[in-house]
């Protein structure tokens, strides 16, 4: 791979009268509503930013990259925006040689998820008219999926994902013809995948796949050397962007995805108590915002090359350069409380015409975001907000909503002056993530086959859990459980109770309050502690412990 | 209880419409669930429809039995992790649409599942069909037949349609009105000879339930 090439090129190409426009002079807000700049027009003020932009990458300044995509205009053009995401991602996630290459070489064992990202690959990319260009761009975001799939198999593909990488794609592929690489995968053409996933998913038609998809990778010793630069760069985008940002997404279920979607009404409550209200936010789970987050507005705001002002592409400019995934949830919270007098009359005026309110909400919901996606002000109008409000918000205030490997809190948590993460440190972020992933689906397994048994103790633990609780209220709480259990082994209930206090016992060493209960030096705890311990040890032993 | 009833139209904002159902449509990834509801809304077909991604919904006004119904249709994601989320919207629903791909065995031995998911989170007198897509295929590994025993065996009725030759599309959805129509003047029959039993549930207690808010 040949990536640090374009860094060379840039510096050849800078003119003396560009030296002046280094970034050492920039500031926040240079290129903000306010700032000096709007003397000249539009079309001036992108000039000076494309050439301070080019300065930056050639003098690899990533804090002023950082700054530059944060700001109005993002990255401002196509090529600079390929360029700025790919110098920042590779500084995000550090790879070594060695990781960068591996899996390029061979072909990889076919991926569980194949078949759904087959699915929608193919219908991918509807807005492209010329039927060739389609068929390549699709063949292009099938093989970047594969490739990421079957060389970090643990990810799970979700419907979405292929909405996000087609982003990277458009970025990256604009202004190459690509004519070898489509006629080079003709074995791979999507017809030929189309087929065998409509037919049924017998073990041979996977294993023909498998072939096929493995094909691909062979052939590209026949393309041109420009195409798979290009290509390797947009896969190791997307391999970075995926592994930092998207980590919560890749699990088998959708249980952190809700996690995140549930910041949305408490970044609504905190600024707007009655609007929070109004739409009913304490009654109902904010579904209605899965595919913006899911696929940071790219399912809304489809990618589409020669429109490098888009909106979508600077929602991604500002999410890679501030490496945070807060930020869709606060454009989402944003978007509400920016529409917040439309929202409030369609919900008044269509009260009647939903048979419920989580009808309602997703109703008036999706018709805001639809009017939304064909008028680019109000996104430029959300963005501009949230540049100016993002620094209040930080993940950590809403800590106890996210597993604590998420992204939120970890590798997309906000700029990090530190060197970026290395592989080694990401993969175990994930394997832990995918753990925590398991523990929660066993817990909501749990409740289902013991609802009686469990539901008010596991409730009101989940709530304790789940809400910013004071500290003295959890004490209570704590000692509000332990004068139920001792009543319960009193009343020989222990037995009754035993799904329970295993459920109980595995929520609790997975929160935050962890760290109370090993605290063995805290003693008026010790009691519960051994209580549970002994219980969940062995059945009829517990009785000494309890006794005061 | 009976969750079928229809939303009057009385509230001050002049609405044309008689009565409102709410139908979902449920079933595999990519068995044409969105392009059946493009093809019925819009009378388009695109053969690559986008995906859909937790949930999505159209509305379009029919008659029915001389009456203005507004069909509100909810279109879901197929993939099975979002059934978390579609299931959330199952509440209410007065007609649920089955679908599976006649060239696709899978999708077919899946509505099963889909059925079993139905029972769990809707409504008990939800209307039901079962519906076969894509039947203008030549790939088919789903017989009319087998179709047509599954449904029996479901006790609900069966449709093979074509969202792109549109074949029985409109067939699909005005079947299905007409029947939830048939169960609401059933009902209102049933409620006026005893109301006692039921006459806490209102046929037309739009307002009401809605401001019930969710468990």
């Amino acid at each position: 791979m040949n990536i640090d090439a374009y860094s060379s090129t840039c510096q050849k190409s800078l003119s003396c009268s560009d030296e002046s426009l280094h970034c050492d002079f920039l500031t926040e807000s240079l290129f903000d509503e306010r700032s000096l700049l709007t003397f000249f027009n539009d079309a001036e003020q992108r000039d000076i930013k494309s050439r301070i932009i080019r300065n930056a990458l050639a003098d690899h300044n990533l804090d002023g990259l950082t700054r530059l995509g944060s700001s109005n205009f993002g990255f401002v053009t196509t090529d600079l925006r390929s360029d700025c995401w790919l110098m920042l991602l590779m500084d995000q996630l550090k790879l070594s040689k060695k990781e960068e290459e591996q899996f390029l070489g061979e072909c990889g064992k076919e991926h569980v998820d194949e078949n759904q990202v087959y699915l929608d690959v193919k219908r991918s990319f509807t807005g492209v008219t010329d039927p060739d260009r389609k068929e390549m761009l699709r063949n292009l975001l099938q093989n970047i999926i594969v490739r990421l799939l079957r060389k970090y198999p643990k990810l799970r593909y979700y419907q979405g994902y292929h909405d996000v990488v087609s982003v990277f794609v458009t970025v990256f592929i604009e202004g190459h013809e690509y004519h070898g690489f489509a006629q080079g995968e003709e074995n791979l053409s999507l017809s030929d995948m189309t087929s065998k996933g409509d037919e049924n998913y017998s073990a041979s038609e996977v294993g023909s796949n498998h072939d096929s998809s493995a094909s691909t990778e062979c052939y590209e010793g026949e393309l041109s050397e420009k195409t798979i630069v290009s290509k390797d760069k947009l896969f190791r985008c997307v391999e970075a962007f995926t592994l930092l940002y998207l980590r919560d997404f890749m699990m088998n279920s959708l249980d952190f995805p809700i996690d995140q979607l549930n910041v949305i009404p408490q970044m609504i409550k905190s600024r707007d108590k009655q609007l929070f209200k109004k739409l009913h936010l304490d009654k109902i789970e904010p579904f209605f915002a899965i595919s913006s987050i899911l696929t940071i507005y790219s399912h809304e705001l489809k990618p589409v090359e020669n429109q490098p002002n888009a909106p979508i592409f600077l929602i991604f400019d500002y999410v890679i350069s501030s490496q945070s995934m807060l930020v869709p949830l606060t454009m989402y919270s944003t978007l509400i409380l920016d529409n917040k007098d439309k929202i409030l009359r369609e919900i008044a005026l269509n009260v009647d015409n939903f048979e419920n309110t989580v009808d309602l909400v997703h109703g008036v919901m999706q018709q805001v975001l639809t009017s939304a996606s064909y008028d680019e002000g109000v996104w430029e109008k959300v963005l501009r907000l949230v540049r100016s409000t993002s620094s209040k918000d930080n993940a950590s205030k809403y800590k106890k909503v996210f597993n604590k490997f998420s992204t939120i809190l970890t590798t997309a948590s906000g700029p990090k002056s530190s060197m970026g993460y290395n592989l080694e440190y990401v993969t175990d972020l994930l394997d832990k993530e995918i753990n925590e992933n398991a523990k929660r689906k066993a817990i909501q397994r749990e409740r289902r086959l013991h609802p009686r048994e469990s539901k008010p103790l596991v409730r009101l633990f989940l709530y304790a859990h789940n809400h910013t609780i004071p500290f003295i209220c959890r004490v209570s709480l704590l000692i509000g459980l332990m004068a139920l259990l001792v009543r319960a082994y009193r009343g020989g209930q222990v037995k009754a109770l035993m799904p329970t206090a295993k459920i109980f016992m595995r929520k609790f060493q997975g929160s935050s309050i962890a760290g109370l209960y090993r605290g063995t030096k805290i003693i008026w705890l010790d009691p519960l502690h051994e209580l549970l311990k002994g219980s969940l040890l062995s059945k009829s032993s517990t009785s000494s412990t309890v006794s005061k | 209880m009976s969750g079928l009833r229809t939303v009057s139209a009385s509230s001050g904002t002049g609405k044309s419409y008689d009565s409102i159902m709410k139908i979902l449509l449920i079933g595999d990834s990519g068995v044409g669930k969105s392009c059946l509801l493009v093809r019925f809304v819009d009378d388009k077909f695109n053969p690559s429809f986008i995906t859909t991604i937790g949930i999505d919904f159209k509305i379009k006004t029919v008659d029915i039995n001389g009456k203005k119904t507004k069909l509100q249709l909810w279109d879901t994601a197929g993939q099975e992790r979002f059934r978390t989320i579609t299931t959330a919207y199952y509440r209410g629903a007065m007609g649920i649409i089955l679908v599976y791909d006649v060239t696709d065995e899978r999708t077919f031995t899946n509505i099963r599942q889909w059925f079993k998911t139905v029972n769990e989170h809707a409504n008990d007198d939800a209307q039901l069909l079962l519906v076969g897509n894509k039947s203008d295929m030549d790939t088919r590994t789903v017989t009319y037949e087998q179709g047509e025993t599954l449904a029996k065996e479901l006790g609900i009725p069966f449709v093979e349609s074509s969202a792109k030759n549109d074949d029985n599309v409109n067939e699909i959805f005005f079947t299905l009105a007409r029947l939830i129509q048939e169960k609401i003047d059933n009902d209102k029959l049933a409620g006026g000879a005893n109301s006692g039993r039921e006459g806490n549930i209102n046929i037309n207690s739009g307002s009401g339930s809605t401001k019930s808010g969710c468990c």
